[in-house]
C-alpha cells in the first residue's frame, strides 16, 4: 500500500492508535515490526520470506564477524552476507538482464543458445532492504560499529514500514540506538512528522502524478517527430515528476517515523539549486549516495591518488549506482554520464569560478546537464534516448505544434520554473526553518490549500516511480 | 564524489516550535468549512456524484464476469452510455450485466482477447465496434487495463478502490472537477466545455455513463462538429489497409469462437451514431468495412443500421447517445436479439 490511498490512511490510524495505547516499549516495538510485516506483505505474501532471510541471515553474519578471532573467518562471514543479499538482488532484479545480456553475447560468437523463460517478479523494496542490512554488517566487519543486541529493534530497523520499500537508506548507528529509548507521545513532534506526511503527499499525488506526468507520458510515448522545445519540455517535466515523486515518498517516510517518535535522515536538499555535480548528489538521494561513498567509492580509493585513478573511482562508482536503479543499459549510461560530469568537474575545478555571482549560472548549467542525464534515465532505449538528446541539441522547429500543445506544456513549465526557483532560494535553509518563520495563519491556510488540493484530485492509481528499483 | 560531511550517525532533525493545536484547529475548520460550501455549492449548480473510472475501477467489474447470466459489455464509451441495463430484457433470465467498455480507448480487441482467455468466463460478451476497431495500429490500445488487472490488482488495490467510490459516490466534491490542476490547464487551453459548468457525463458506480446532451447545447453543437469533422477526414484513410482489416477480423472472430467453444456467446455491435454513423454508411470505404463484417464476421452481428428501430436514435454529438434514449435503445436492442435467437432456433430445427 502507497501513502497516498485509503488503505494507508486507515492501517496507520489503527497503527497509530495500538502503539500510544500500549504502554510497554517492547511491546510497542513488536507492534510496529509487526506491521512492518503487513505492511509488505500487502504487496505480496510470499516475498515476506525474503525480507525474513535478509534479515536473519545478516544479524547472525553480524555476530559471526564480531566474534570472529582472525581476519580470514571475518572475511568468510562478511562474503556469506554479501553473497546472499546480492545474491538475491542478481536473481530477482538482474536475473533476465543477465540472462538477456548472455544469449546477446553468445549470438556475437554464433553460439546459440535459448534457456526457458524465467518469469521473475521483481519484489518491491528489494535495492533498499538489502542494502540497509548489507551496510549493518559492512560497519561491523570495518569496525564503525558492533553488533546489537536486541534482535527485535535488529528486525525492525530491517523493516521499519515507512521506509522499507523505498528508503531513505537508514544506516544502523542512525535507528537502533533510538530503539533503545522509549519513545513517548510528543505534540510537537507529532503534529510536524504530520505535516511533513501531507507535502509528501502532496508532492507525490498532485506535483508528480497531476502537473508532471501527463507531459512525460505524452512526449516520451510519441512516435511523431520532436521539437526541440517539446524533447526540453518533456525532460523537464521528467525532471520534476520523479523530483517530487521520490522525495515525496521520502518526506512522506520521514514524516509517518517522526509521527512514531522515530527520526530518519533526509534524502533530499532542494537537489536542482545545486551548483555544480559533488554538490548535486550531497543533494539528491543523499541516503543512497552516502551509502555508495562509504562502501564503494572509498574502498576504492576516494579522492586519493591521481586523477586517473579518481577518474577511475568516480567513474566505476556511478555506474554502478546507475545500475542499482535498473536492470537496463540505459541506467547504466545515466550513472556513466553523471560519473563523467563528475569527473570533469574534479578535473576542471581550479578552473571553475568561485564567486557568487557565479552561483546562478552553475545552478542552471547544471540543472540543464542532469536533464540531459534524466533522458537516459526516463527513455525506455538507447534509440529513444539519442532521439530526445538529438531533438534537444539540434533545433528542430514546427510551430504548428506548439499552438496544439501550449496547454499541456504551460502548466508544467511554469511549475519546473518555481521548483527550480525555490530550490535555488532555499539550498541553504531548510523547510523546518521556513515553517518556523511563516506566521502561524499562512501555515494553516498552506496546509489547507495542499489538503483540499489532495482530496478534490483524486487521479491515476500511478506507482512511486523508485518502486521499480 | 561528495566529501563525508553529510552523513551524521545522528539523525539531528530540527522540530519547527509553532503552535501546532491552534494550526492545526485553523486548518481543520477552513478545510470542513470548504468542502461543506462546495458541496452545497455544487449540488446547487447541478453537479451529481460521479465515480472517476481508472483501471482499478475497472478491474472491480472484470472480477464479476464469472456467472454464468453474465452479458459483459466490451467495447468504448458508446456502449457505456447507450446501453441501460434497466432497459435489458434479452434473455428473460437475470442477467448480470458488466459495464466492460473503456472509455476513450475505442479498440477493444485487448478485453475481448482477455476475456476469451479466461476459461472460467462462459456468458456473453456484447462487442460494440466500429470503423477504427479493426485498425492493426490501435489493437493494444485497452492493454493497459487488462495488464493492470492482470499485474497489479491486488485486495490492497481492491479496499482502496471501494473506499475511494464509496466517496465519490456519496459527494461531489471530490470527483475530478474541483481538480486544481486540471482546472488550470483547461484555463490556459482552449477546451469546449466551461470550468464551473457540470459535466454532462457522469459514470455510476457500475462504469455505465449518463449522458445528458440537453444540458449545454452549445458546447454539445461544437462538440458534434469536432466529431464529425474528425470522422470525415478520416474516412477513407484506412482505404489502402483492407488486408489488415481482413486479418483483424479473423483475431476478434478467434477470440469469439474460444468464448463460444465454452459454450459463452459473443454478438458484435455498431451503435448508432447519428450524422457521423451516416457519413460512413454514404462512405465507399465505411460501406465496404460494414458489408465485409456481416459476412466475415463468424457471429452474431448487429448492424443498427441495418434495423431502422435501432437506427432511429438520435446522436447529438455524433457519436454518443442521450441518457433519455438509451432505456429505449436497450429494450429495442433486447428485442432485436431475442427476434434473432428464435430466427436461428427455428433454422437449427430446419
Amino acid at each position: 500500500m502507497t501513502f497516498n490511498s485509503y488503505t494507508f490512511v486507515l492501517f496507520f490510524c489503527v497503527i497509530l492508535l495500538l502503539y500510544y495505547s500500549t504502554i510497554s516499549w517492547k511491546a510497542k516495538k513488536a507492534i510496529l515490526t509487526a506491521a512492518s510485516y503487513l505492511f509488505y506483505a500487502a504487496w505480496n505474501p510470499p516475498f515476506v520470506l525474503l525480507l525474513m532471510l535478509s534479515t536473519v541471515i545478516d544479524w547472525y553474519s553480524a555476530k559471526l564477524i564480531y566474534m570472529a578471532g582472525d581476519k580470514k573467518r571475518k572475511h568468510f562471514w562478511m562474503v556469506i552476507s554479501v553473497f546472499v543479499n546480492i545474491g538475491l538482488l542478481a536473481f530477482f532484479k538482474y536475473g533476465n538482464f543477465i540472462l538477456e545480456n548472455t544469449i546477446a553475447l553468445l549470438q556475437l560468437l554464433h553460439i546459440e543458445f535459448q534457456p526457458l523463460k524465467l518469469d521473475i517478479i521483481l519484489p518491491v523494496g528489494i535495492s533498499f532492504y538489502t542494502f540497509q542490512t548489507l551496510s549493518y554488517t559492512l560497519d561491523v566487519y570495518l569496525k564503525r560499529d558492533k553488533p546489537w543486541d536486541n534482535f527485535l529493534d535488529y528486525a525492525l530497523y530491517v523493516t521499519f514500514f515507512p521506509q522499507l520499500v523505498a528508503g531513505p537508506i537508514v544506516r544502523s548507528n542512525q535507528f537502533l540506538y533510538q530503539c533503545a529509548d522509549e519513545k513517548r507521545f510528543d505534540p510537537r513532534t507529532f503534529c510536524w512528522g504530520a505535516v511533513l506526511l501531507i507535502i509528501g503527499i502532496f508532492m507525490k499525488s498532485i506535483l508528480a502524478d497531476a502537473v508532471f506526468a501527463p507531459l512525460v507520458e505524452k512526449v516520451y510515448t510519441a512516435r511523431a517527430h520532436m521539437t526541440t522545445i517539446t524533447a526540453w519540455a518533456g525532460t523537464i517535466a521528467f525532471a520534476g515528476q520523479i523530483f517530487y515523486d521520490f522525495s515525496g515518498y521520502s518526506i512522506s517516510a520521514i514524516g509517518c517515523s517522526l509521527m512514531l517518535g522515530f527520526h530518519l535522515p533526509d534524502n533530499f536538499r532542494h537537489p536542482y539549486g545545486a551548483t555544480g555535480f559533488s554538490d548535486f548528489w550531497r543533494r539528491w538521494h543523499m541516503s543512497l549516495s552516502t551509502w555508495f561513498r562509504d562502501y564503494v567509492y572509498i574502498p576504492m580509493g576516494g579522492n586519493r591518488g591521481n586523477a586517473a585513478i579518481v577518474s577511475r573511482n568516480l567513474l566505476g562508482t556511478m555506474l554502478i549506482a546507475g545500475l542499482w536503479h535498473g536492470a537496463s543499459w540505459t541506467f547504466v549510461a545515466w550513472g556513466g554520464l553523471h560519473g563523467a560530469y563528475l569527473t570533469a568537474e574534479h578535473a576542471f575545478k581550479s578552473f571553475t569560478p568561485q564567486k557568487k555571482v557565479f552561483d546562478f549560472p552553475k545552478a542552471m548549467l547544471t540543472f540543464a546537464l542532469v536533464c540531459v542525464a534524466w533522458v537516459f534515465f526516463r527513455a525506455a532505449t538507447f534509440g529513444q534516448a539519442f532521439d530526445i538528446i538529438h531533438s534537444m541539441l539540434t533545433w528542430q522547429n514546427d510551430p504548428s505544434l506548439y499552438r496544439a500543445y501550449f496547454s499541456d506544456y504551460a502548466i508544467p513549465m511554469a511549475a519546473a520554473s518555481l521548483m527550480v526557483l525555490y530550490h535555488y532560494l532555499m539550498r541553504k535553509t531548510s523547510i523546518e526553518e521556513l515553517a518556523e518563520r511563516l506566521p502561524k495563519p499562512i501555515l494553516a491556510l498552506i496546509l489547507s490549500v495542499v489538503i483540499i488540493t489532495i482530496i478534490a484530485t483524486p487521479g491515476e492509481d500511478r506507482a512511486f516511480i523508485y518502486f521499480q528499483f | 564524489m561528495p566529501s563525508s560531511t553529510s552523513n551524521s550517525s545522528i539523525v539531528d532533525r530540527k522540530i519547527p516550535t509553532v503552535a501546532w493545536k491552534g494550526t492545526f484547529a485553523a486548518t481543520t475548520l477552513i478545510v470542513v468549512a470548504f468542502f461543506a460550501f462546495a458541496e452545497f455549492a455544487m449540488r446547487g449548480a447541478g453537479f451529481i456524484p460521479s465515480i472517476i473510472d481508472d483501471p482499478a475501477m475497472w478491474s472491480l467489474s472484470r472480477e464479476k464476469i464469472y456467472d454464468s447470466n453474465s452479458i459483459v459489455l466490451v467495447g468504448a464509451s458508446r456502449i457505456l452510455i447507450g446501453f441501460d441495463k434497466s432497459g435489458f430484457t434479452g434473455t428473460g433470465n437475470d442477467s448480470n450485466i458488466v459495464y466492460l467498455a473503456v472509455p476513450s480507448l475505442t479498440n477493444s480487441f485487448s478485453t475481448l482477447r482477455d476475456i476469451a482467455d479466461d476459461e472460467k468466463f462462459t456468458g456473453t460478451a456484447i462487442v460494440s465496434i466500429h470503423k477504427s476497431s479493426f485498425s492493426k495500429s490501435t489493437l493494444s490500445e485497452q492493454e493497459k487495463y487488462t495488464s493492470y488487472y492482470h499485474n497489479e490488482w491486488s485486495l490492497n488495490k481492491k479496499l482502496n478502490r471501494i473506499f475511494a467510490t464509496y466517496f465519490q459516490e456519496n459527494l461531489v466534491s471530490v470527483q475530478s472537477h474541483l481538480n486544481l490542476p486540471r482546472i488550470a490547464h483547461k484555463s490556459v487551453g482552449n477546451y469546449t466545455s466551461s470550468i464551473l459548468a457540470p459535466p454532462f457525463a457522469t459514470t455510476k458506480n457500475d462504469r455505465s455513463i449518463r449522458a445528458d446532451y440537453n444540458m449545454d447545447t452549445e458546447v454539445i453543437g461544437r462538440i458534434h462538429s469536432q466529431h464529425y469533422h474528425e470522422t470525415l477526414s478520416t474516412i477513407e484513410q484506412d482505404e489502402e489497409d483492407k488486408d489488415g482489416i481482413l486479418s483483424t477480423i479473423d483475431m476478434y472472430n478467434a477470440c469469439a469462437n474460444k468464448i463460444r467453444a465454452r459454450g459463452g456467446d459473443v454478438i458484435f455491435l455498431r451503435m448508432p451514431s447519428g450524422d457521423c454513423g451516416e457519413l460512413e454508411n454514404n462512405s465507399k470505404h465505411g460501406r465496404w468495412v460494414f458489408s465485409t463484417l456481416a459476412s466475415r464476421l463468424d457471429h452474431t452481428f448487429i448492424d443498427a443500421y441495418q434495423w431502422p428501430t435501432l437506427a432511429a436514435f438520435p446522436s447529438l454529438d455524433c457519436s454518443h447517445l442521450d441518457f433519455r434514449d438509451s432505456k429505449r435503445f436497450t429494450e429495442q436492442l433486447s428485442s432485436v436479439l431475442v427476434f434473432l435467437k428464435n430466427a436461428y432456433a427455428k433454422q437449427a430445427k430446419q
